[in-house]
């Protein structure tokens, strides 16, 4: 399956090179856009934000079109009733999906990084080995929501790519990816902190940074331990990596199942 | 043709749009939100790196001459979408037609089809207009901007909007042609809507760019449109002067639709000689 989704992308090679194009221009808009409220600074503080947070929204995005939408895509072309006659495991193939795109877009990342180091030349990473543990961590976690949102789709049908194009720039918004949580108002943080992916953001964040997270501020009494805000989040993320993969996969294969029992499989 | 049965073929495509605008309403709400929602992002991350809103403000002034900083993101992102849709709304309607095949059925109607482009062009304009007003008010409002914007300088601004129609439209012709030249170009639409973004300064002005950087951005219209709208409601100041920028604009009337009409020629005739205008 992956060896299938690589030949489609080696097919466009311009889709894949302009990927890098945008990710420079709208990383150098959102750059320039801080330059005006920096008066007096050196460099352009709030870099770190853009650095370490923007890159959960590449992972947000392949979640919900890579492995959330695409089954929107199979229904359309038809061959999504193909593929559920075939003997595959279907979860493998929403999971093949999930896997092409997170490494499609590793290279894109580390544009990212190496953009905001040119531009700015800001470049810290306090706790590397720890980030990219937590950085896998989440990727299992945002991959069960993947899942979940594959099982969505079946039921939004022809609203799925607008709901999609909307959730994932509202998540942007309310999980602080491109700016700190503490420029958010009240009202909105009270609604991130429902939010998983706020979670693992700023723990990542907080890591790569070395600075204390924003979303807890005091230690967490837990059966018994005194958590620091940074364990209290890093345990939210470890959850987060088990149950949303189980609670995703029982949602997407209850979708299936629906779908299957009322003959709307291939119905989009 | 008479006037009649011109007034007829734009009801016609004025019909069938308005059908599809409707059918899919999401669509509509999502070009109001998205440029509110877009220029969140550069509001949020401004307070934070000033610290909070009063510096950000104090901050903000310092460098563009006006401290309200929500009505510039708010500004600059609505005409960036509005710019998007509009220059995009015709070149994705002729692949649109290309791959449901229904271009060549369209070109061999007895109608002249330089007019069903241009009721395309139209309704695409009224609809791009109507997203805009509704994204700068609503996003004002969220904001709590909206007494900023509602003023007299607003009816001024509209009329600089209004010159840098023309010229967008006639860009739009010349990427139509691009379009269904190409045929895959969903890459480089992505990559043209950044560099426009980029180039327009949405979220800065347009000093904070290099020289040469600046003199490619003024060659497209809406760069100087989005410059001095924000001029006009905030006091910032205009790309040369209002003359010298609304001669500019002026120019630009004449010279995009000339270029735009011509790409768009050319390549309906090179294609109508090669694959056919049906081939996608």
């Amino acid at each position: 399956m992956i060896k299938k989704e690589f030949k489609i992308l080696t097919r466009y090679p311009l889709n894949f090179i302009g990927g890098f194009i945008q990710v420079f221009f709208l990383i150098l808009m959102f750059l320039y856009s801080m330059l005006p409220f920096s008066a007096g600074s050196e460099g352009i503080p709030g870099s770190e934000s853009l650095l370490w947070g923007s890159m959960f929204f590449f992972f947000v995005s392949d979640a919900l079109w890579a492995i959330g939408t695409s089954v929107r895509w199979e229904q359309v072309s038809g061959t999504l009733e193909q593929l559920y006659l075939t003997p595959s495991k279907q979860w493998l193939i929403l999971l093949a999906r999930g896997l092409r795109s997170y490494l499609i877009d590793l290279p894109l990342v580390l544009w990212l990084l190496l953009v905001v180091y040119l531009v700015t030349g800001y470049f810290e990473a306090a706790n590397p080995l720890l980030g990219i543990y937590i950085l896998v961590l989440s990727l299992i976690g945002l991959t069960g929501l993947g899942y979940a949102y594959a099982g969505a789709v079946l039921a939004l049908k022809r609203t799925a790519n607008l709901f999609t194009n909307m959730f994932q720039f509202i998540l942007l918004i309310f999980c602080a990816m491109f700016f700190p949580f503490r420029a958010l108002p009240k009202s909105i943080l009270t609604v991130s902190k429902l939010i998983p992916i706020s979670y693992m953001v700023d723990s990542f964040r907080s890591i790569m940074t070395g600075e204390s997270p924003e979303l807890i501020n005091a230690n967490i009494r837990l059966i018994g331990f005194n958590l620091k805000p940074l364990y209290f989040e890093l345990l939210i993320v470890h959850l987060m990596a088990l149950i949303l993969p189980i609670a995703g996969f029982k949602l997407y294969n209850w979708m299936i199942e629906k779908a299957l029992k009322e003959g709307t499989l291939g119905q989009y | 043709m008479k006037p009649g049965k011109t007034v007829q073929v734009f009801k016609a495509v004025f019909k069938l749009n308005w059908h599809l605008t409707t059918r899919y309403k999401g669509w509509f709400l999502f070009f109001v939100l998205f440029p509110i929602i877009f220029s969140a992002v550069p509001i949020l991350l401004g307070r934070a790196v000033a610290g909070d809103p009063s510096k950000a403000a104090q901050s903000f002034q310092q460098y563009t001459g006006t401290s309200n900083y929500v009505v510039y993101m708010v500004v600059g992102s609505s005409l960036w979408v509005f710019a998007i849709s509009s220059m995009w709304g015709f070149g994705m309607w002729l692949r649109e037609q290309q791959m449901t095949g229904t271009l060549e059925q369209l070109l061999l109607t007895p109608v002249n089809p330089f007019l069903i482009l241009l009721g395309e062009e139209i309704f695409n304009l009224l609809i791009s207009t109507l997203q805009l007003s509704m994204a700068l008010l609503f996003g004002s409002w969220i904001f709590g901007a909206l007494g900023d914007l509602l003023s007299l300088r607003l009816a001024y601004s509209i009329g600089l909007l209004v010159l840098g129609i023309i010229p967008m439209y006639g860009l739009s012709m010349a990427l139509g042609g691009l379009i269904i030249r190409i045929k895959e170009a969903g890459s480089i639409i992505g990559i043209l809507q950044m560099l426009m973004g980029f180039l327009m300064g949405i979220f800065y002005p347009l000093t904070l760019l290099p020289g040469w950087v600046r003199i490619l951005s003024i060659l497209f219209p809406l760069t100087i449109v989005n410059n001095d709208v924000r001029a006009i409601l905030l006091s910032t100041g205009f790309i040369f002067s209002l003359p010298a920028d609304v001669l500019l604009l002026v120019l630009y009337m004449f010279i995009y639709p000339l270029i735009g009409f011509r790409v768009y020629e050319k390549v309906m005739i090179s294609l109508k000689k090669g694959e056919g205008v049906g081939g996608y």
